[in-house]
This record gives structure tokens, sequence and C-alpha cells, in this order.
């Protein structure tokens, strides 16, 4: 329906009347390449990691370098149990840090210090969830629309009273495709992101539907066989979830829609730097 | 204190009422604004908006003078000894030069209210427009305070409000959506117009439901005396207007319609297996009836609907698509006589505005509708009284009730595949709003006068209630018998908010009412300002200064549509638009500046608008303020209207304004998504994996627009009729206005390019008009 609509709107606009094209004479902001920086800290993660990258000015010379890393830069998180640098690791392309020697941990605020090759220093800070949120129950089924189909997951938890939190939810199978005897993993990204604005402190259902996601079945020797599944419930900090929301909204350049200002929490650049909680409740099949 | 007054001054004195209707000679027209004045005592009233005036005076020689822009004066003495019923009939002043004099016409200065704009019919016909379609909304946006969106958008924004915060009422109907051809055109067809009044600050208490304006246009009437008629062909629309009595001077009507042929030119033109088009009419009807001098009747009506379809054709399958809107609109009024000094109007209010898409596909065996459709629809009773117990009162008072019905979405897929049907709808919500008010016009002194008002508005919905005071006031100090200094402060509720995606009036948009977890918006606004009429050239001056605050103004969230419908049963718990809009604040502070000429051989004004509108919403901009659109430094406009002689008029604009602020891509960078169970690595080739950084929301501003209009009317007496041909140029000098601005990338040099699209470059066009 929104194809007719945009057809119907283009056909109205510029079908009927007669326009013109030219290269727009204004001025616009002048910008330098900024630093771009992504890190999403866990209490539950092993590795502690960071990307660096640079954003290239529009109307300049296009490459591809806004998507290689920014070595030789000097990245510290510092929190309550002190500092830790994050080194670069040429093969991943990541600033990283063993979670060991520099734990995460629950409800603490964390500062991040990034300072580029260049002299320029970028900064954030970010709270980890003060609680990690147990999936109390999951269930899923199949679903079928128009053009689509997939796995409608249904989970049920406890909102932790008194404070704002935020969710994401994603699901894995574990699988095998005889006669091969080797696990083969299938995760999904619900990629829908919720707030408890109106369920706050209250126990929560979500259904949530999964595009494109399907629960191997099927009969016969050939037949793929399921190991377990689990589904993964994300206690979300509010940067995560302004972050990935403005992304989600993200609307491109499509002429007749408001652009999304997709979130940043980097003072003096671009990127993220948040944080999340994790629990999952597994099924064996 | 005034009500003891009122009374004291009743008392006191043996006095006598002069009342009566004012009319236009020869048609019998009421004549809503004519200035009645005494000079000897410096007092005087005014007709209202059914022609109707009463001043109440003592004992004594009377000389009565009733003065009207665009007709000749007439003149009454004589000695008042009892109650006086008398009417007057105005014959048009065919004179082109007339020196107001300062005894005469109700003059700007002496007007209590500021911020108020009339403007004549006949002006309106006179000024160019594009395509030749003369369009009230246009010319009203040629008026300082007022913005419109963008190139060709009948869209207005008035001092730094939202579209949807202007009251638009036709004969006391509210009209939802003004636009014709996705705010191309407006839906008032000037043939039917009487009047059309802009009020954009200090509000009488008579008005409420909107934050920012009052347009306030009325039907004529229909000529009570002779049949007239009137006829235009232009290159998009045909027009035909027919009045006369049904009872000579006591009944009458008037129906007049208009409609484009675009789609009917091309029919033929078309493939037989595909065919399309587009097309609006409007039609506009009333009817009235005088009883006897204490009763009239009064039935108006407007219908219009705009509609795009398109339909695709082969052996085995068929296509059909449509887009249409449309508003509908009844008004029938009583007005009584309650003796001489009360006048009463009772009206009975319809309105309807509702919005449909439809796309039906069939192939064979197989078939797939859908229909998407929304809706407001209201009925309202009024029962306002006009009091006027002497000179120095005018009261009005009045109370009004709305039933408002919404459905704001409703889907239906019907299909073959079963899977794909679905029925989908938000709940129907029914909500009442109510208004009490009383203002009353007091002249304390022959320098100070004072618009007094209080209006208590109400809006129940299912799950929420709303009781606000809203005080108004408006005060004007006379300087010199030329000069005065004015000030008002108005507060307004609004319970009906308009969701746009796009905030440029697209039929798309959504009408809802206020609701426990939405509150209305509301707004004060005060003004001072300096009021100077210049006799000598007949000129009027105005320059005022306001400040607006706004609260519970409404956006969708960033990447909200309107096409998201979900039902009440979802696990949202209620209708789902209000969890896809925000709230947040506005503020809105400037100056306009006007220099106006109403009578003479060269007629237009000049206006001048220097203005701030700011946005803030905690969840856009990360929650800093940032400027509204619509923000325009400076906004200029030159109107010019040059009677040559009686067979040619000539007339030109240029209107110039500071671009609109937009959000512009400055860079691209990057993105990784957190991707938690994707591997060890986090990474994952989700999309977008490349976006723009635009800096701050609406941080750039579009190229400064302006244009030139001119036109030539000839006019031509014929036997049994005149005729008018019209030649008219939409933007003399082609200059390119931006419509939209879009980043192209460039091959040859690898670098993106900032283009931009224009919509009309010179549009010449013509017009007949025949008025027998």
């Amino acid at each position: 329906m929104k194809t007719i609509l945009n057809f119907l709107f283009c056909f109205g606009v510029i079908g009927i009347f007669s326009f013109c094209r030219k290269e727009a004479k204004i001025k616009l902001k002048t910008v330098s390449p900024q630093p771009v920086v992504y890190c999403f800290l866990s209490p539950h993660d092993t590795l502690i990691r960071l990307r660096l990258t640079r954003s290239q000015p529009l109307y300049a010379p296009q490459t591809t370098a806004i998507f290689e890393p920014v070595p030789g830069a000097v990245v510290t998180i510092s929190g309550a149990q002190g500092n830790v640098a994050l080194n670069y690791n040429a093969t991943t392309g990541y600033y990283e840090v063993k979670a060991a020697q520099f734990p995460v941990q629950l409800g603490q605020r964390y500062t991040l210090r990034v300072a580029m090759p260049g002299g320029e220093v970028v900064t954030a800070e970010t709270t980890v969830p003060a609680h990690q949120v147990v999936v109390k129950a999951a269930s899923s089924a199949t679903f079928q629309e128009q053009n689509a189909q997939g796995v409608l997951q249904t989970l049920t938890f406890q909102d932790p009273a008194g404070i704002s939190n935020y969710y994401t939810v994603a699901r894995k199978q574990a699988y095998y495709m005889p006669p091969q005897t080797d696990t083969l993993f299938s995760p999904f990204l619900s990629g829908s992101y919720y707030s408890d604005t109106n369920f706050e402190g209250m126990e929560i259902e979500l259904a949530v539907k999964f595009y494109g996601g399907i629960n191997f079945t099927g009969s016969g020797t050939n037949a793929p066989g399921v190991i377990y599944e689990d589904v993964y419930l994300y206690n979300c900090n509010v940067d995560y979830y302004k972050f990935h929301t403005s992304l989600k909204n993200y609307s491109g350049e499509d002429p007749f829609a408001e652009p999304t200002l997709v979130y940043t929490n980097i003072k003096g650049g671009l990127g993220v730097f948040a944080a999340y909680t994790a629990s999952y409740l597994r099924k064996w099949m | 204190m005034f009500i003891s007054g009122i009374l004291f001054s009743l008392r006191s004195q043996t006095k006598h009422t002069i009342s009566g209707y004012v009319t236009e000679k020869g048609s019998g027209e009421h004549l809503p604004g004519v200035n009645i004045y005494i000079p000897e005592i410096k007092k005087g009233t005014v007709t209202n908006n059914y022609g109707f005036y009463s001043i109440t005076l003592a004992a004594d020689s009377v000389n009565l003078i009733y003065s009207f822009v665009g007709f000749k004066n007439e003149r009454r003495k004589f000695y008042l000894d009892a109650d006086k019923v008398l009417n007057i009939a105005l014959d048009v002043d065919i004179l082109e030069e007339v020196e107001i004099t300062a005894e005469q016409s109700e003059k700007i200065s002496d007007k209590t209210q500021m911020s108020t704009i009339d403007l004549p019919i006949e002006q309106i016909k006179q000024i160019p427009a594009l395509l030749g379609e003369k369009d009230v909304i246009k010319v009203i946006q040629l008026l300082p305070g007022v913005q419109k969106g963008s190139e060709g958008n009948a869209g207005i924004y008035v001092r730094g409000g939202g579209p949807d915060q202007n009251l638009i009422i036709l004969d006391e109907a509210p009209v939802y959506n003004a636009n014709h051809l996705f705010g191309f055109f407006s839906v008032f067809n000037g043939d039917a117009l009487k009047s059309v009044e802009l009020v954009k600050g200090g509000f009488p208490a008579r008005y409420g439901g909107r934050l920012s304006s009052v347009i306030d246009l009325q039907m004529k009437d229909g000529n009570k005396q002779k049949f007239k008629g009137e006829a235009g062909i232009g290159l998009i629309s045909s027009r035909f207007t027919l009045e006369g009595p049904i009872l000579k001077d006591k009944c009458s009507f008037l129906v007049s319609g208009r409609r484009t042929y675009i789609d009917a030119l091309i029919y033929p033109f078309l493939p037989k297996d595909q065919k399309g088009g587009y097309f609006f009419y409007d039609l506009n009807a009333k009817l009235n009836y005088v009883f006897n001098e204490k009763d009239r009747l009064f039935l108006s009506g407007y219908f219009g609907r705009d509609k795009f379809y398109a339909r695709f054709k082969d052996v085995n399958s068929e296509d059909r698509a449509g887009l249409s809107w449309g508003n509908a609109t009844a008004t029938l009024r009583w007005n009584h006589l309650f003796g001489s000094r009360l006048f009463s109007n009772a009206s009975f209010i319809f309105t309807n505005y509702n919005l449909g898409i439809t796309s039906d596909t069939k192939s064979n065996a197989t078939y797939y509708n859908l229909s998407y459709s929304s809706q407001i629809r209201d009925l309202g009773l009024k029962y306002n009284f006009d009091f006027m117990p002497g000179p120095a009162h005018y009261i009005k008072f009045g109370i009004n009730s709305t039933w408002h019905h919404f459905v704001p979405q409703a889907l239906v897929i019907k299909s073959s595949s079963p899977v794909e049907n679905t029925s989908k709808s938000q709940r129907p919500n029914d909500t009442y709003e109510s208004g009490l008010f009383a203002e009353d016009d007091w002249t304390v002194s022959s320098k100070l006068k004072m618009n007094l008002g209080f209006r208590l508005s109400s809006f129940a919905n299912n799950n929420a209630s709303f009781f606000y005071p809203e005080p108004r006031a408006a005060i004007r100090y006379l300087i010199t018998p030329e000069l005065s200094v004015k000030t008002s402060y108005a507060l307004m509720n609004q319970y009906l908010h308009l969701l746009s995606n796009t905030g440029i009036g697209l039929p798309t948009d959504l009408w809802v009412p206020a609701t426990d977890k939405v509150k209305p918006q509301q707004s004060q606004q005060v003004a001072l300002g300096i009021a100077r009429d210049v006799n000598k050239y007949n000129l009027e001056v105005t320059v005022e200064g306001y400040y607006k605050w706004m609260k519970n103004v409404l956006n969708y969230k960033e990447g909200a549509s309107f096409l998201q419908v979900q039902d009440n049963t979802g696990s949202s718990g209620g209708a789902t638009w209000e969890n896809n809009v925000v709230a947040g604040n506005g503020l809105s502070y400037g100056a306009e500046f006007l220099i106006r000429r109403k009578q003479g051989k060269f007629t237009g004004w000049i206006g001048y608008t220097l203005s701030w509108t700011w946005l803030q919403f905690d969840s856009l901009n990360f929650g800093e303020r940032f400027p509204a659109r619509y923000d325009r430094r400076h906004d200029i406009s030159l109107v010019g209207i040059y009677k040559v002689n009686d067979r040619i008029t000539l007339s030109a604009t240029w209107v110039y304004g500071t671009g609109n602020a937009i959000t512009l891509p400055l860079a691209s960078y990057a993105v990784k998504q957190h991707s938690p169970l994707l591997g060890s690595a986090n990474e994952a080739s989700v999309y977008p994996d490349k976006v723009n950084d635009y800096g701050k929301k609406n941080s750039a501003r579009m190229a400064p627009y302006h244009r030139m209009d001119f036109g030539i009317q000839f006019h031509k007496k014929l036997k049994r009729c005149e005729r008018t041909f019209e030649f008219s140029v939409y933007n003399v000098y082609s200059r390119q206005n931006p419509f939209f601005y879009y980043t192209q990338y460039d091959q040859p040099t690898n670098t993106n390019k900032l283009m931009q699209l224009s919509l009309f470059p010179i549009l010449p066009s013509v017009s007949w008009n025949y008025k027998f």
C-alpha cells in the first residue's frame, strides 16, 4: 500500500506539474572526518571490544575508508574499579581487552576515552543496567503472513520496578544436518526494542515476531535435527535503546520523510558507548 | 464592575434604541462589519456577522453615518424620541479615490481588536494566482505573521503554529482539510464567499479550540432581488455560480460549483487498458429565509472531493487503485431578535472529513482487495447572543457543544488467500467538546477601550476529561485620534491533534483527540502594537510584536508512519497512534509590520515579518530545542492592484521568505549494531551498514524563496453580462525556488552533489469570467 501511495503522490506532485532540477547553492556546515566509536559493555561478555572508524564528509571525494578501522588510538575505559587500556588487534580490527582484566559490573557507570592518533580526544559515559532480568517462560510457533513467514516467540519476565528498563530479544537454535553430526547454530535477532514505559514493574509477556526465522522440523533420514533452542532477553540501558531504535527508524534519504538522527552519546564524535545484561532460557528438544 | 456600570447607564437617562440590518443595495446581501458612527458624541457600533446593529442613545437629535469600505456612506438625521428600526441599504461606491475622514469609517486605530485582518473578496479576485485559480488561503499567506509551507502549498503557519492550529470555519462549520491536490489549491471557491477574516492573536472569547489562528469565512446569502450568475473558465477548472430570489426580499438561494477537467482531457489519450487520472470538485449551496423582522433562517453547505484513480487491465488480470478525500459541511442557523438590543443566533453544525485508499487486484481466480480509511465527523450546537445595552458596551455571550466522532484508522484486506485476510481498526472514538463564553467590548473613555472575555472550555473522552478556563483581553489606548497603542493576551486550548509525517498538510494526516496519555495543546500569547491611520492617503499602518508559548505540541515519533495500523487488541493495550507520537513544547516570537490601502485606484499592502519559532521534544534532536521547519526569519510580501480605468486592472505581488529550516546530510559513517549472537566476532552484515550524519535537526536552510506574479484583467460590459478576461503570470522571472533537496552521486568527480528540485517555473495562464 505504501508503494501505491508513493506512486499516487509522485504522480500528483511531479507528473502533473513540470519541474526542474539543478545543483543546490546553499551554505552547508563544513565538517571534517569525525571519530566513530562503537562499544557495548556487558558483565557476561568475556571480551571488551571497541570499533573505531572515521566519518567521511558527504560532499568530498568518496572512498570506502569509512569502513576501515583506525589503529594507533589510545583507548581507555574507567570505572569504580580503576582504568583499563584496550589494545588494537590488527586481525579483528578492534581495540580489545579480556573481561577478566576489567570485570564489568552491574549498575556501574563507566567512562570511555579515545585519543585519536592526531591528538583528537572523544569521550562518553554509560551505565550498566542494575539487573539481569531472567526469562520465566517461553514458547514458540511458526506464523505465515502475506509474503512472509517466521517464528512467533513468546516470553515472560518480571520488569524491575522503580527504574526505566529497555529490552530486546533474540533466539538461537542448535541443530545438526544428517548425515553430518556437527552442531550448527541458527541465530536470529528480533530487531525490536521495547521500553517498559507503560508496563513499569509488571510481569510482561512479549510476543516477538522473527521474520525469516524458521523452526527446523521435518521427517526422514535427512531432516535436520534440533538439539535445543534458546530465547535470549537483553536488558539494555538507555544509550543502547536510543541508538538501536534510532537506527531502526533510520529513513535514509527519502525526500518525503523527515530524516532520522542516529543517536550518539560520543562527545566530539559519533557512534555509541552502551551497556546491557542478558539472560536466556534453553529448551531441549 | 462593568455589570454595575451597564445597569447604571441603563437607568440613569431616557434612552432609545436604533436597530436594524445593513444590506447591499440591489442584492439585499447582509453586510458584516459596517461602521455606524455618531460624530457629535464620537460613539458608534458595527454590524455583526449577519448585518445587524443596535445602538442605544439618549433622546436627542441624532446624526448617523453608515460607512463601509467599497460602499457609499449613508447618513440619517432625525430626532430620537422612541425606539426605531432603521434598515439601511448601502450602494457600491464607484468613485475611485475617497479620502476617509476621521469621522466616518471605522479606523484600524479605533478598533479594540489587534492581530485581525479582513480581506475584501473583490481584492482576492484581483490578485494573480497559480494557474489562474483564485485562492483565499494563498492570499492569506501574503499577510504578515502568516507563512506558507512550501512552493505552491496552501498550508498556513500562523505565528509559529502548525497547520492544525488554525480554526478554519465556513459559515461556522470547521473545515478539517482545506486542501485540494495535496495543498496546491484550497477548497474555498471565492465566488461563493462574502467575507474573510483572519485572527492571529488577541482572540475574542467567542473563538476557541485552536491555538494559532481563526480564519472565518462567510458564504454569500444569495441575491434577494434578482437572479445573478457568474461563470469562469480557467486552465484547469471551470466554475459556475447562480443566485437569486425564490420569494423576493424574503427567500433567496446560492449555488456554486467548481470542477477540474485534467482527467477528462487526458482520458481519450490513455491506452484502453491503462486508465488513470485526478480531479477535484466543490459544491457550495445556501438558502435563506426571512420570516419577519425578528426571525431569519439560513441553511448552507459545502461538499468537495479529491480523487486519484488508476486502472490497469489485461486478459488475465485487473488492478485498480484509488485515493480520495473530501469535506462535507452543513450549517442551519436561526437568527432571532429578543427586542432591539438582544440578537441571538442558534446554529446546528455538521462537518465530516474522510480519507479512503483502495487497491483491488484480480487475476484469474485470485483476488486481493485492500481498503484503508480514516474519518472525523462533528455534530455541533451553538447558541450565541449579542447584547448591546448602550454605546459603551457590546456584549457577546454563548454556549456551544460539539460531538466529535473519530475513526483514526481502519484497514481491511480481503484475499483469495485466507492467510492474508486482515481487519484492523482502531476503535471509533466519541468525544465531546464544549465552550461557554462571555466578552464585552467596553468603551471606557474616549481614549480607552477594551475587550475583556472569558471562556470555559471542556473536553470529554472515554478515559479522560479536561476543563480549562481561558481568559482573554485586548486593550486599545488612543494617543491621538489616528494613533493608538494596543495590547492583548489570550490563553487557548486545543483538544484535537493532527498527526502529520510531513508537516505539509497531506490528506493522510490523521485527526485524533486528546486522551489521558496525550494531553491537549495549550498556548499563551501576548502581543503589543501600535496602529495608525493616515487618512490623507487611506492608509492603515500597524506594527505588532508577539510572544507565544505552546505546550503539548504533537509530532510523530521518528520513523512512525500513518500506515502502521494496529487494532485495540494489541499488546500495547491502547490505540496505536498514542504510542507513535511524542509531545513537546513550542516557542514563537517576532514582530510584524503592515501598511495597507483598501480603497482607491491603487490598493494593496506591504507586509514584513521578523520571527523565530522553536520546538523542543525530549525524544527528538537529543532533547535539544530546534528551529521549526517553518521558522522564517524574514518574510516580505508586496501586493499591488491598480485600476487603470473601468476596463483594465493591473495587479502584481512579490514575496520573499527566508528558506525553511531543514535537516540535510553532512557526512556518512559506518554503523555497527550490537549483534550478540552472531558469532564471537560480534559482527553482522546488518542493514544499514552506513548512515548519514545530519548534525542537529533543522540546522540547514533552504535557499530563500522569492517570486513575482503579475496579472492583467480586461473588463468589458456586454449587453447582458460583464466579461473579464484575465492573463496572469505566476513566477514572472522564473525563479527556481526549492521544493526539496536530495543528494546525488556524481560518477566523474566521485563526489556527492546536493541537488534541488523546483516545481513551478514561469507559468502563464488565462481565464474568462462572466457575470450576468
